[in-house]
């Protein structure tokens, strides 16, 4: 009998799967810069929190979009990181640092937070909270563009570009 | 010792009548513990990486000086800041933590390429270890003096981190077992569960990690009168389960318990709590006035000039005599400082400060705490500069 209940509780209480959006390529966070390395992309980092509400809002409004999904499957590494995650991970600096610690050292104040990096791990834009698939194509000419080397994120959004 | 200029023209005023009692800590100049230019970590689960035993003071870190992850303990004395350095861990070493014994000991569990490993230290150097799991981190120690030894870990069932609890005994300058490991929860597991965090206050050993069965990361916790029976697993944090607008996520965010016994069978719990999600975690607590059974209402131990931005790294201090401390940093000032507030008489949470040695150019994060008999607030961060590399300080703050 205990054995059933305990059953019924596992099944009940199975989670809903982790929170990347379904669909895409997101690698873990040693994996992608490894594949950023070796395919020279930039690295598309999502940094989400298990359960939390606006990266659910965002996987199902925006990258739920197939051309997104393909704009950014294409042409980025994609990095996820769990924001409360235990999982190590080696900076491009060789540092060893757990998941969460990334949150606390890239000043993540609130999920989804969205870095977009170098390969070699350089911040080229860091973005919070939810945005539409025309946003993401803004950032997407943004940092393809190598725009971040003349202007900031905001003033080459400003410039209407 | 500085304080936001508001928070301290208002603490000068309320000061004038307040007793000598509830002064902070006068902190002494920082010293560099260990060798600086690698990368340092104080990432011990429940932050127990500094301990008291007697007179003397434990610190544990991993530092990558030998060009990998090793563990190191620094022995001093908690009247002075000369330290001497012990390696311990075999391979590649992570989240050592640390637990003074009451007699000028300590015993150690580590991370390492053997599995999760627990000994007892001294000045004489580092005793036998005793190999607790194959696999695993995250590791706790506390010490009753009644009950004696107690450890947990964090280990791989199945697709799940559980956390486990084992009793120990230390016999001949050794950690022994005392019976098998039991899993904290007797159901089986269903979610992630981890960074679990040992503490004894009069009344016992209370047992706090992370679980997510929940859908989301909360905060549960196991107490135990006498080492042996444990109570179901409750939740201790209240951080709000449950979908928002449109059927959206599963709830906020609670991570990184840490537990510090006080005064006469008091406990606190303080962990990093996301229930505001606009601004980052912020640092909570609850009190129990029953050693850690039950728990009264939780809520913020910093103060409102923390609010708009995210805390980090929350740990907390206590003592027989009844101080407790918590610490965390936060960039409040522009750059990452060490942030300190204590539990005053009415029950409140004094003005946050932060300890002059630890607080301005670069960033000062990852602080660990340990209270003495006396009163004095012993204090070791990590100091970043520019470069990203590290120096492992310490400070005494005097009360």
């Amino acid at each position: 009998m205990r054995a059933l209940l305990a059953l019924i509780l596992l099944l009940a209480g199975a989670p809903a799967p982790a929170d990347p959006p379904p669909g895409y390529d997101f690698l873990d966070h040693d994996a992608g810069f490894k594949r950023a390395r070796a395919e020279g992309k930039p690295v598309f980092l999502y940094f989400g929190r298990y359960g939390c509400a606006w990266c659910d809002h965002v996987n199902r409004k925006t990258f739920s979009d197939p051309d997104l999904k393909r704009l950014y499957g294409d042409h980025y590494a994609l990095v996820y990181v769990d924001a409360e995650g235990a999982g190590r991970i080696r900076l491009p600096g060789g540092e060893r640092i757990t998941e969460a610690e990334l949150g606390a050292r890239l000043g993540a104040f609130a999920t989804p937070l969205f870095v977009y990096l170098s390969p070699e791990g350089r911040v080229l834009a860091k973005i919070p909270g939810f945005k539409t698939v025309q946003d993401f194509r803004d950032y997407d000419r943004y940092v393809r563009g190598r725009h971040y080397e003349k202007q900031t994120l905001p003033e080459f959004l400003g410039s209407k570009p | 010792m500085r304080v936001r200029a508001a928070a301290g023209l208002a603490g000068l005023l309320l000061g004038l009548a307040a007793p000598a009692a509830q002064a902070q800590w006068q902190f002494g100049p920082a010293v560099d513990v260990a060798v600086g230019g690698v990368f340092h970590h104080l990432d011990a689960s429940g932050r127990r990486a500094l301990a008291v035993s007697g007179r003397r003071l434990g610190l544990v870190w991993e530092d990558n000086r030998s060009g990998a992850p090793r563990c190191y303990l620094a022995l001093g004395r908690t009247d002075g800041p000369a330290f001497r350095e012990y390696p311990f861990g075999r391979g590649e070493c992570f989240e050592p933590a640390v637990a003074g014994l009451g007699d000028g000991r300590f015993a150690l569990i580590w991370e390492d390429e053997t599995g999760v490993n627990a000994a007892v230290a001294g000045i004489s150097g580092i005793g036998q270890a005793l190999r607790l799991a194959p696999a695993g981190g995250h590791g706790s120690l506390a010490w009753h003096p009644r009950l004696g030894l107690a450890a947990a870990w964090s280990a791989t069932e199945g697709p799940w981190r559980r956390v486990w609890r084992q009793a120990l005994t230390v016999e001949e300058g050794r950690p022994v077992a005392s019976g098998p490991a039991r899993p904290a929860d007797p159901w089986p597991a269903a979610d992630h569960q981890a960074w679990p965090v040992l503490d004894a206050s009069g009344a016992g050993l209370t047992l706090a990690w992370e679980d997510r069965r929940p859908g989301h990361t909360v905060i549960f916790y196991s107490h135990s009168g006498d080492g042996r029976v444990w109570t179901l697993p409750a939740r201790l944090s209240r951080n709000p389960t449950g979908r928002v607008n449109d059927q959206l996520g599963r709830g906020t965010g609670a991570m990184r318990p840490a537990l510090a016994g006080f005064g006469e069978g008091r406990l606190a719990a303080v962990w990093l709590d996301k229930r505001d999600f606009l601004s980052g975690y912020d640092v909570y607590a609850a009190l129990s006035d029953t050693g850690g059974l039950t728990y009264g209402p939780d809520g913020k131990a910093q103060d409102s000039f923390g609010d708009a931005i995210a805390q980090w790294h929350a740990a907390v201090a206590g003592n027989a005599r009844g101080d407790l401390a918590i610490a965390w940093d936060d960039d409040r000032d522009g750059t990452a400082d060490i942030w300190v507030t204590r539990l005053k008489a009415d029950g409140r949470y004094a003005d946050n400060v932060t300890p002059e040695p630890a607080s301005g150019a670069g960033a000062q994060t990852d602080p660990v705490i340990a209270l003495d008999e006396q009163g004095r607030l012993h204090l070791a961060w990590i100091e970043r500069d520019g470069e990203g590399q590290s120096r492992l300080r310490y400070a005494t703050g005097q009360p």
